[in-house]
């Protein structure tokens, strides 16, 4: 008896659940159309962190939810692509990165034209625009600008026995250095294992490819041409940034080939290390732990490489118009002050550069300014795999003795042979 | 319908006929109730069976058939049949040849290490435990029992950091100690590697080989004795050869583990490199699928793995029918 009333009360449960179901319905075709959810996808980290937080601004303004969605880096790509490429419709934003995404972005992926979407007068605003413009079409927003610099012993450098000393030997002064063979010769100077070492560079693929780009956009070259839309993997750039590698890498501490820049940030912190070259997200930390003892300078040459999250709408994303007011909100004046402050990025807004609340927190501004403009990005539509093969050839330098003209050619002739930059 | 079968009444001797039209009166109902039994049966098997449809047999067979396939979203959006490329490729590739020949090196190496010190250390353990008889032998066996099980219980990204510190030549413990800067997973890169796993896995195998010494009768060993036998002869002739088809077993599942799954440890430690000196098959799957996007690749390369794993499988099934028999 009891097991019947079981059966008759699990029976009645689809009932129920279909009943629920269909309120449910009717409930939401009597709401207006206003979507009641944004979902973004973004990747795990401190901006992502700041977006989370300033969100319930968003959320008080518009009535809308904000579902932000926290990745981690390596499931980003995939998901990337799934929402871009091939419209899983899942998100109404979606992040994607500013140096190695903007490429297969601008030429692959289905997004909204957000310069038919956004107000003209929010857009005239965005600093470097036009390098998320592909025609007239505007493929995305950056949500802020990070890029990498060279930060360095101020201790040694101010230190009026080292400053004699590389004087005596060099005819010249101990500065911040402004070019290649500069930056080699001070690097040389304080290389003295095992207590401290001239340089750093991680060895870890994703890393090293990294400060490849540093060199390559530094003596102006790229790994594609957007005119062409074939690789530019042998030229001279790329060659003298192989045989910098090779050079900077033989004053590395020991065990660099495993390790990756955050590596490097402890390296710096603990006085092992004279110079590197990283993102400034790290500088808020040294600044603030030790200020007299790091210091920091723009990466020599013409460019660096673009760090932002840059948000994009799917063209098939469910709520596009939910996205755009989503974007709306975080290129705003307020948001954007709020997060300059908060994470120590720059703001992507020309009038919040200027503002003085801004320029007080940003210590080093001056230096940041000077950088902006000379931004690049990888001008191929397929990174990963181009940079784990930039990586095989570093190493084919620095480990296998191979010369940088035979290993960049190669990495042109023999690797990617048969592909090109935009595929 | 069980009801129905128990209810037939037993038959009587000397009522042969009477009995016959019982049976064929009952015989209607008694196929009725096996074709119920088989339908609920199938009924109660097909959840299961859907299940491993949709979680095993479709993946699997989804990955197949993407592995002769073009699929690179980020050169083409279009998937069209490759035929045999991916698997051209991957006959083709240096980068394949050398992440396999890294990951039998490193499978071959842990193992042995597991097998070799994980035995030695469950004799040794066992040995305490017999002869260690009373409150403070069994106190000893708890605690060395609990910190064995240690480095097993670690999750193997905690553990595989833990060996990045430990080893690091800058700041690490092991190089202060030896008053050395050697980069152990830069210099010695595969040899640390194995080493880490090792150290993570050898409790697994210990455990299985100390069980199996324990099942082993105690008079034997008093047998062995009487005859003369000394430690290392009752180890050679009668501990080992009783407890080798346990340690075949766990050798061959050891082995289809390391080659298959060995990946959080290499990814923390040494990220594949330097260069691609440790970058283990499930690695270079990995990175082809998240990294490079491409798919057809991708699944070449993990339809090898699971031929790999399956015939590792089915030695280890053979072993265990050998070491039945």
């Amino acid at each position: 008896m009891k097991s019947g009333i079981g059966a008759r009360i699990l029976a009645l449960l689809p009932a129920v659940a279909l009943i629920v179901a269909g309120c449910a319905n009717n409930s939401t075709s009597n709401t207006p159309a206003t979507p009641k959810v944004v979902r973004v996808l973004a990747v795990a980290g401190p901006e992502t962190d700041a977006l989370i937080k300033y969100a319930p601004e968003f959320e008080k303004a518009t009535g809308i939810t904000a579902s932000i969605e926290q990745v981690a880096r390596p499931l980003w790509g995939q998901r990337k692509v799934r929402e871009l490429i091939e419209g899983a419709a899942l998100y109404d934003v979606v992040m994607v990165g500013g140096g190695d995404d903007n490429t297969w972005v601008k030429y692959k992926a289905q997004v909204k034209d957000l310069s038919k979407l956004l107000p003209a007068d929010q857009l005239s605003q965005v600093n470097l625009l036009d390098k998320f413009k592909i025609g007239d079409r505007v493929i995305g927003i950056p949500q802020y600008y990070n890029f990498p610099m060279l930060f360095y012993r101020k201790d040694l450098f101010e230190n009026p026995a080292e400053q004699a000393a590389f004087k005596a030997k060099y005819g010249r002064d101990l500065v911040p250095p402004t070019s290649y063979e500069d930056m080699y010769q001070v690097a040389q100077f304080f290389n003295r294992p095992p207590n401290l070492y001239g340089f750093f560079i991680g060895g870890v693929d994703w890393s090293i490819y990294l400060d490849d780009t540093y060199f390559v956009y530094g003596l102006g070259g790229n790994y594609g041409d957007l005119t062409t839309k074939q690789l530019t993997l042998n030229t001279p750039e790329q060659k003298q940034a192989l045989s910098w590698l090779g050079k900077f890498t033989a004053l590395n501490p020991p065990g660099w080939q495993t390790e990756n820049f955050f590596d490097g940030d402890t390296l710096m912190q603990n006085g092992k290390i004279a110079m590197y070259q990283n993102w400034f997200y790290i500088w808020k930390t040294f600044h603030d732990k030790m200020p007299d003892k790091i210091g920091m300078a723009p990466l020599i040459g013409k460019g660096a490489h673009l760090g932002a999250f840059v948000a994009t709408i799917p063209n098939a994303a469910p709520s596009p118009e939910a996205g755009v007011k989503f974007i709306q909100w975080m290129m705003g004046a307020t948001y954007q002050k709020e997060q300059a402050i908060e994470t120590g990025d720059l703001p992507i807004r020309k009038d919040v550069l200027q503002d003085p609340d801004v320029r007080k927190a940003l210590v080093g501004i001056e230096q940041f300014e000077k950088v902006l403009p000379n931004l690049q990005y990888n001008q191929t539509t397929w990174v990963g795999e181009l940079s784990a093969g930039v990586s095989e050839a570093i190493f084919k330098v620095v480990k296998d003795g191979v010369s940088p003209d035979v290993a960049a050619d190669w990495l042109q002739n023999e690797k990617f042979k048969g592909r090109k930059a935009i595929e | 319908m069980r009801q129905a079968v128990r209810d037939l009444p037993p038959p009587i001797a000397g009522e042969g006929r009477a009995g016959g039209k019982v049976a064929r009166r009952f015989l209607p109902t008694l196929r009725e109730g096996r074709r119920a039994r088989r339908l609920t049966g199938l009924g109660l098997t097909l959840p299961a069976l859907i299940f491993v449809f949709a979680f095993m047999v479709y993946p699997v067979a989804s990955l197949a058939i993407l592995s002769f396939q073009e699929y690179a979203p980020l050169r083409s959006t279009v998937t069209s049949f490759a035929g045999l490329a991916n698997y051209a490729w991957l006959v083709g590739s240096d980068l394949v040849h050398q992440s396999i020949w890294v990951t039998v090196v490193f499978t071959a190496a842990s193992v042995a290490i597991e097998m070799g010190v994980g035995l030695a250390i469950a004799v040794l353990l066992a040995k305490l435990v017999v002869e260690l008889r009373g409150q403070a032998g069994r106190l000893l066996t708890r605690l060395l029992g609990g910190v064995f099980i240690l480095p097993f219980a670690t999750p193997a990204i905690a553990g595989a950091i833990a060996w990045k510190t430990l080893l690091n030549p800058q700041f690490g413990p092991v190089d202060a100690i030896l008053h050395t800067d050697i980069a152990w997973f830069a210099q010695f890169p595969l040899a640390s590697v194995i080493v880490a796993d090792a150290w993570k896995m050898t409790p697994f195998v210990l455990f299985l080989m100390f069980a199996a010494i324990l099942s082993i009768e105690p008079e034997q060993y008093e047998a062995a004795r009487l005859d003369g036998a000394n430690g290392w002869q009752e180890f050679r002739y009668l501990t080992l050869p009783l407890i080798l088809p346990v340690v075949a077993v766990t050798a061959a599942f050891r082995a289809v583990d390391a080659f298959t799954k060995i990946f959080d440890t290499v990814f923390v430690t040494t990220g594949g490199g330097p260069a691609t000196d440790t970058q283990v098959f499930p690695l270079l799957i990995w990175r082809t699928t998240f990294d490079y996007l491409n798919f057809g690749h991708a699944s070449a390369l993990a339809v090898v793995a699971i031929i790999v794993s399956a015939l590792l499988g089915a030695s280890l099934l053979a072993i265990r029918r050998a070491s039945s028999t």
